[in-house]
């Protein structure tokens, strides 16, 4: 044992005084600018973090009043990112920016770059190799909202007596992630059920280069229904809270299915058999506890006697429409599809109506999935991979913003172990049911990307 | 007697037709009188050892007589027509032998040497068989063959058929016989293909086990429970068969059991998936102070098919014992008139059963019987007298258990309501209390189990006349046969029932056993006629056949049809003194004829259905219970007085010729399917009162504390409370006006086309390498056009503003989809090359079967072409639409119902002109609604036609005797294991060809014979 500790020492030693060998020169650098833009213009905003990285590299510089920032980087391939938000006029509505640019600083034994060029068809290409001109960093303008999506509870769980998938207790949370009260009074809830298959002939919104063709059409495809709150029911959410709404089965599973979840607590429920959603099993009748009158409303376009979304590939939104949506429902030019009661039927509904919305994919395969939302609402996706085993997508924390918030550090309750993988975890490290048990309030993630916003939970919140 | 008033003149038109018949028979009989008489008689040996052969048959075919050789062997026939004619004698294990003789006189000592059936011996057929003989396609696939691919299931014949697919063997699946026609097409022609086992009719026509309300399909029987290693040989009449075979129409399958003496005979037979085993013997018993007692035949089988090749458990069973008696009297009374005795009687046990699956979930098992008992008796007498050659009676009865038992585990997170009532009322659910089962119940939340059961006992039986005429007019032959058959059905069974009705779900209990008996009474007569003509002679059949079907205590009441029937061959050349020319046989054949296939009681009494609308629920207590409410009404139309029987109208022209030693058979086919049973709905119009939760509203009783009632006349839901503290109080209701579906058996109102051609090529034997070549092949074509008008109304929708109950009903030409028919186009081919080495008794062949061509395309027209569905150029927009035939290239198309009518006015309206006015008057709402009715197409390539592109799978199968006491077989499906990719040029995808060849699957049989 020993002789082997000396022989890796020796060698330890070896590989040490190799290494420094060639340490003692520093890389050369070259200059690199990168100017913001916003539909083709320069976005003249001082102090906006843009990020330059390659590998495990990475510089953050602020831009300057020009929109402009500089850096001075070795040779490689780096990506430009940035990511910010701004208060809209709407002062429910918060705008979020997000870009990204690929660099590739060469070198061929001049001292000087002799190319810089990136992949953005902004670029002219008479530019290419100018390093005087800034490299343009094009930004995509989203919203976000004060109401968000914080969970959903949609994969079911197991039937351990009967050996197998428990499906019908499903559930969403809509949470109010701002400081004061909302009304979503007129929030709808719906899902953007397309296939998300490359190559299924039922998609016919595949443009071929990973965007659907009604994203730039300006709508965004509810399937099968839309759900919304009773008329001259009012739906106050207060600062940091949420509202639970059950999709199907407003009563305490639990009772016979141990591994589920108990939702005849929840405050709103999915529950509209006059409209023909009337499947028993999804629909058992709501616990006495919810009013009827928080029952949601709903419109059937598609197929079936339920809702039936699916468990790995949800796609939920929520959305606020401009006019009154039981007539919206009723226009026929508002839909696909709408004769013939097919599951190909999709209400259109406008994109720059959407709160918020998620994106959740079975696998983490781009080359057999694609998005189903424009990048006006969101960008990226959460992988769900595990069903029927009781876990849940579940919203990330906004560090920051949280503990910023006045008298939460001595509530919020660190090392948060619920996630159901360690490798995908929420990266802010707060337990965020545990704070809240606390009493900490909570602001969530919304950075308009499902894979910087969401991860999936172990178990439900509410369990 | 009159079938139906529109029918009255064409029963004229065939009861004259009969008296022609009847008169040329009556001039054939008179000249028959004056043709003298000899007697036949000799011996028959064992070939090899010179032994007598005892019970073998011999039958002089012309005139139709017979003898059953005695313990000497020997034979006497008297009282034959001096002619030239055909004798056959055979024996079960010998091969047949067969030779025309002529009998001018007395012969006296014929001596005829049997070979005994091995593979020793030239001759060998491993495929099907075609009977040149026949006046229509018959062809017969015999003991050889059958172990030679070892069939497990006698449909699995089917492969070896012209043109035919070789199927996955197992038992695990349901099959049936489709003859000239696809599982899958409409006209129901698995119900309408007879399959008798050793005269044993089987049939489902008392089965409940096939019922579907809405599934229009009726299947056939099914021939899982047939033991396969006790079958001689199956016969299979494609063509238009004799007026002796009634309730069918779509062929004649007959399975023949062994029969006769022969040594122990051990089969055991493993594959993946299958393991057999077969023990038989036939023996004879002796003789006594009046001659033979006859012989008798013993088998028994056991064989188990797993659904999955890696698991054991869930498994198809038949275990089976056949036991078979023949005899035949010629001494005493019977010295001059002998007479033949059959007797059959077949046990079997058996079924698909999950137990002991350590797989499934616990506590959960599916037991399906398929259990039979079926007997059979045969006297046939013969005569010889000039006015009766032979009498024949034959009776059967043919017992099912298709019972099954299932045990499921079952939760629910709050009480389920179970229905029960069969009677028309509001009922309120109320929790199950012992003994007392109320129409509307409830199951408490949790976990349960339970099992429930189907009792289907169906029976059939069945006893039939015949007597035969055989006589000569100098050369011309003519034989007469007239026979009448009484057949019924009946099911002893009481359908669905369950010992714990606590736990059961929603079921009405229908007892099979009420529903009546089906009588069918028929007679037929046919006359069989052969004329020489030059070297050649003409065969002339015509038959005719009167089915009364009776069903007491029915409205269908007696219900009279008509099968009339004929054949004509003309053999141009015949084989005999032709060995050494090129054209050395040459025949051609013509048939038409019409068939009945009786409806199953399925057609007949459609099992009960029941509109259950759930008219009230009650949110959920602390209990997890919610008390529902239904209303419940029986929604059965059990008679319509239109209803046919469905016939089948066979039309065939064939040709056989062997040009120096390559026989070819030709066949082409057209075959139109009349009056196909089929389910239909329509809509009736009902009003209820139906209670919503939100009339709950502000009702101060705790939830906990509520007890609901409702009249069962009006519906009206009234809480009261549990603890009497607070008032009654009667919940306020909505009336909803309901369109509701009703079904009936009935027929479809177009045809169903089947049209074909079907050949077989025997190539001249290689002798050098001892080796034979067939190319067989079909080319079948199906089409279906659906043009009669139909209702559909999607119920389950709610209307756009008020979502009341859809009230629309569309009244579409050829029923409700964009499309009203298809048509389907296959050619398959097989090459079979089989090298028989009789010096070591080794047999091996190798199938190439091949698809050349697989087309189909869907259908939307009338019945003269006028095309249905309309191109429209906006996918969203159904009024978008542009002219151009739906037919051409990748279009969106619609399609409008004719007309439409509406809850409130049943009156039908034209439906486009009222959809375009609601678009163009705004009136968003009725446009929403009425837009429901379209139907469009959901992908562009749905009129396109489909073609695939040609797939091939090849099979090998080897067969080798061990000295006289042993044979091995072995065989591999699709060794090749073809994964190609086919490309559909309708869809242009590629699949993989997997789905169309048979899979990759092998199996070995020993067989012991001492």
């Amino acid at each position: 044992m020993k002789k082997f500790l000396t022989i890796l020492s020796v060698v330890a030693l070896a590989i040490a005084a190799v290494s420094c060998e060639k340490g003692g020169k520093a890389p050369k650098t070259y200059p690199v600018k990168v100017q913001l833009t916003l539909f083709g213009s320069p976005f003249a905003e001082e102090g906006i973090p843009v990020s330059l990285s390659s590998g495990s590299a990475s510089y953050s510089v602020e831009t300057d009043a020009e929109g402009i920032v500089s850096f001075d980087v070795p040779v490689g391939i780096y990506t430009a990112t940035t990511s910010f938000k701004k208060d809209d006029e709407d002062e429910n509505i918060k705008r979020v920016y997000n870009g990204s640019v690929s660099i590739t600083v060469t070198d061929q034994g001049a001292e000087m770059p002799k190319t810089i060029s990136v992949d953005d068809p902004e670029i002219d290409p008479e530019d290419d190799g100018d390093i005087s001109k800034p490299i343009p960093l094009p930004l995509e303008a989203s919203q976000t909202s004060n109401l968000i999506i914080k969970e959903l509870y949609n994969g079911g769980c197991w039937n351990e007596r009967e050996n197998k998938q428990y499906i019908t207790d499903k559930y969403i949370i809509i949470y109010n992630n701002s400081a004061k009260e909302m009304d979503a009074s007129k929030m709808c809830i719906a899902m953007a059920q397309i296939s998300n298959t490359v190559g299924n002939a039922a998609n016919d919104y595949n443009a071929g280069d990973g965007n659907q063709s009604y994203f730039a059409e300006g709508w965004t495809p509810a399937s099968y229904a839309v759900w919304w709150f009773q008329e001259g029911t009012s739906v106050k959410i207060a600062p940091y809270s949420q509202i639970v709404v059950s999709i199907c089965g407003a009563v305490d599973h639990s009772v016979t299915i141990p591994n589920s979840v108990d939702l005849s607590g929840a405050d709103y429920v999915m529950y509209d058999k006059e409209a023909g959603f009337n499947a028993a099993a999804w629909y058992p009748a709501p616990s006495s506890t919810i009013p009827s009158s928080h029952y949601m409303k709903t419109s059937v376009f598609g197929m079936g006697t339920s809702w039936a979304i699916p468990m790995q590939n949800a796609a939920p939104f929520i959305f606020e429409p401009k006019s009154k949506i039981q007539d919206f429902v009723l226009d026929e030019g508002n839909f696909v599809n709408k004769a013939s009661n097919k599951s190909g039927n999709f209400c259109k509904i406008p994109t720059d109506w959407v709160l918020d919305a998620v994106d959740i994919w079975k696998d983490d395969n781009n080359t057999t999935s694609f998005h189903r939302f424009s990048p006006a609402i969101n960008t990226g996706h959460v992988v769900f991979a595990v069903n029927k085993n009781g876990s849940t997508i579940y919203r990330n924390v906004d560090k920051e913003a949280t503990e910023a918030i006045e008298g939460n550090a001595s509530k919020l309750v660190y090392n948060y172990a619920g996630a159901f993988s360690e490798e995908d975890t929420d990266p802010s490290g707060i337990d965020a049911e545990a704070s809240i048990a606390n009493g900490a309030k909570i602001v969530y993630m919304d950075t308009n990307n499902s894979a910087n916003d969401f991860h999936v939970r172990k178990v439900a919140s509410i369990k | 007697m009159i079938i139906f008033a529109s029918g009255k003149l064409i029963y004229v038109v065939y009861l004259r037709r009969l008296a022609i018949i009847l008169f040329f028979i009556a001039c054939v009989f008179q000249g028959e009188l004056l043709a003298q008489k000899h007697t036949f008689a000799g011996m028959v040996t064992d070939k090899d050892s010179g032994k007598p052969v005892d019970f073998a048959t011999v039958i002089i075919e012309g005139s139709g007589q017979w003898a059953v050789a005695d313990a000497e062997g020997r034979f006497s026939v008297k009282n034959v027509p001096a002619s030239k004619t055909r004798v056959t004698v055979s024996c079960l294990g010998y091969v047949s032998w067969s030779r025309e003789i002529v009998l001018d006189k007395d012969v006296l000592n014929f001596k005829v040497a049997l070979a005994p059936d091995n593979l020793s011996l030239e001759g060998a057929v491993v495929t099907a068989k075609e009977d040149g003989n026949s006046a229509t396609t018959t062809r017969t696939i015999d003991r050889t063959a059958l172990d030679h691919v070892q069939v497990m299931n006698v449909a699995d014949i089917s492969g070896l058929l012209p043109g035919g697919a070789t199927v996955d063997p197992s038992l695990t699946t349901e099959k049936q016989f489709n003859i000239r026609a696809a599982s899958t097409e409409s006209g129901n022609p698995s119900f309408g293909t007879a399959v008798e086992v050793d005269g044993v009719r089987l049939s489902n026509n008392a089965s409940f086990a096939e019922a579907s309300t809405t599934n229009s399909s009726v299947k056939g029987v099914t021939t899982n429970n047939i033991a396969s290693t006790n079958v001689e040989s199956v016969e299979v009449i494609t063509g238009v068969p004799s007026v002796e075979y009634g309730d069918m129409s779509s062929g004649v399958v007959k399975v023949n059991l062994k029969k006769g003496k022969t040594p122990w005979m051990i089969t055991l037979s493993a594959s993946p998936a299958i393991k057999q085993g077969s023990v038989s013997k036939g023996f004879s018993l002796g003789s006594g102070k009046k001659g033979a007692r006859g012989v008798m035949n013993a088998s028994l089988e056991y064989t188990q098919s797993t659904a999955n090749q890696m698991s054991p458990y869930t498994a198809y069973r038949r275990g089976q014992a056949s036991l078979s008696y023949t005899n035949s009297f010629s001494r005493g009374i019977f010295a001059s008139m002998p007479l033949r005795l059959s007797l059959g009687v077949t046990g079997n046990i058996g079924g698909k059963d999950t137990k002991a699956d350590p797989d499934a979930v616990q506590g959960t098992r599916t037991i399906a019987r398929d259990h039979a008992a079926r007997a059979n008796f045969s006297l046939n007498w013969l005569l010889s007298k000039p006015w009766i050659t032979n009498l024949e009676m034959n009776g059967s009865v043919s017992f099912s258990d298709k019972s099954s038992k299932e045990t499921t585990l079952n939760s629910s997170v709050i009480n389920k309501t179970v229905l029960h009532g069969k009677e028309e009322g509001f009922f309120i659910a109320v929790p199950y209390s012992e003994g007392e089962v109320q129409p509307v119940m409830y199951i408490p939340a949790g976990h349960w189990q339970n099992t429930m059961r189907c009792e289907d006992l169906p029976m059939t039986t069945r006893l039939s006349l015949k007597a035969g005429l055989s006589r000569y007019i100098g050369k011309l032959n003519n034989k007469l046969k007239i026979g009448a058959e009484w057949s019924t059905d009946r099911n002893f069974g009481i359908g669905a029932w369950t010992e714990e009705m606590a736990t059961a779900p929603t079921f009405r209990e229908y007892r099979y056993r009420d529903v009546p008996t089906m009588h069918n009474a028929g007679v037929y007569i046919e006359d069989n006629l052969m004329i020489p003509v030059g070297k050649g002679r003409i065969n002339l059949i015509a038959g005719l056949r009167n089915d009364n079907t009776v069903v007491r205590g029915s409205a269908y009441g007696v219900t009279s049809s008509l099968s009339p029937r004929f054949n004509f061959k003309y053999t141009i050349l015949p084989r005999q003194g032709r060995e050494r020319k090129t054209v050395r046989e040459l025949s051609v054949r013509a048939s038409w004829g019409q068939a009945v296939k009786l409806p199953s009681f399925s057609i007949l009494f459609p099992m009960p259905t029941y509109r259950d609308v759930n008219v009230f629920t009650s949110t959920t207590n602390s209990s997890n219970e919610s008390i529902e409410a239904y209303h419940i009404q029986p929604r059965s139309v059990v008679f319509n007085p239109d209803l046919k029987w469905q016939k089948n109208r066979m039309m065939e022209a064939g040709i056989e010729a062997d040009f120096a030693g390559n026989r070819i058979s030709v066949s082409a086919f057209w075959n139109r399917t009349f009056n196909a049973y089929r389910i239909s709905s329509t809509y009736d119009r009902t009003t209820y009162a139906y209670t919503p939760v939100s009339s709950l509203d502000g009702v101060p009783i705790p939830a906990d504390n509520r007890i609901f009632t409702i009249d069962r006349e009006s519906g009206i839901v009234t809480v009261s409370d549990k603890t009497g503290s607070l008032p009654s109080q009667e919940l306020s209701h909505i009336t909803y006006k309901e369109l509701a579906p009703s079904y009936f058996a009935d027929n479809e109102k177009n045809p169903i086309d089947r049209y074909g051609i079907e050949w077989v090529i025997d190539f001249t034997k290689i002798r050098p390498i001892n080796t034979d070549i067939r190319l067989d092949g079909s080319w079948y074509c199906y089409k279906t056009l659906r043009t009669d008008v139909l209702e559909y109304s999607p119920t389950t929708l709610r209307t756009s503003v008020d979502r009341m109950p859809y009230p629309y009903i569309g009244h579409y030409y050829g029923g409700d989809s964009y499309s009203n028919g298809s048509e389907t186009m296959n050619l398959r081919m097989n090459l079979t090359i089989v090298t028989h080495i009789p010096s070591i008794r080794l047999i091996l062949s190798a199938k190439l079967e091949a698809s050349l061509l697989k087309y189909s395309r869907t259908l939307s027209e009338t019945s003269d072409g006028k095309e249905l569905a309309q191109v429209i150029s906006d996918n969203n927009d159904i009024l978008s639409t542009v002219g151009g035939s739906i037919y051409d290239g990748d279009n969106f198309v619609v399609r409008y119902p004719e007309y439409y009518s509406t809850f409130d006015d049943p009156t039908p309206r034209e439906y486009l002109p009222d959809l375009i006015a609601a678009k163009e008057g705004g009136n968003l709402a009725l446009y929403s609604d009425l837009a429901q009715l379209s139907r469009k197409s959901a992908y562009l390539y749905i009129f396109k036609k489909d073609y695939y592109t040609p797939f091939f799978s090849a099979n090998f199968s080897v067969t080798k005797e061990i000295g006289k006491i042993a044979s091995i077989s072995f065989y591999a499906n699709n060794f090749f294991v073809t994964r190609s990719q086919i490309r559909s040029s309708k869809t242009g995808t590629y699949m993989s060809a997997e789905s169309y060849v048979p899979k990759f699957y092998y199996g070995l049989t020993l067989r012991l014979k001492f």
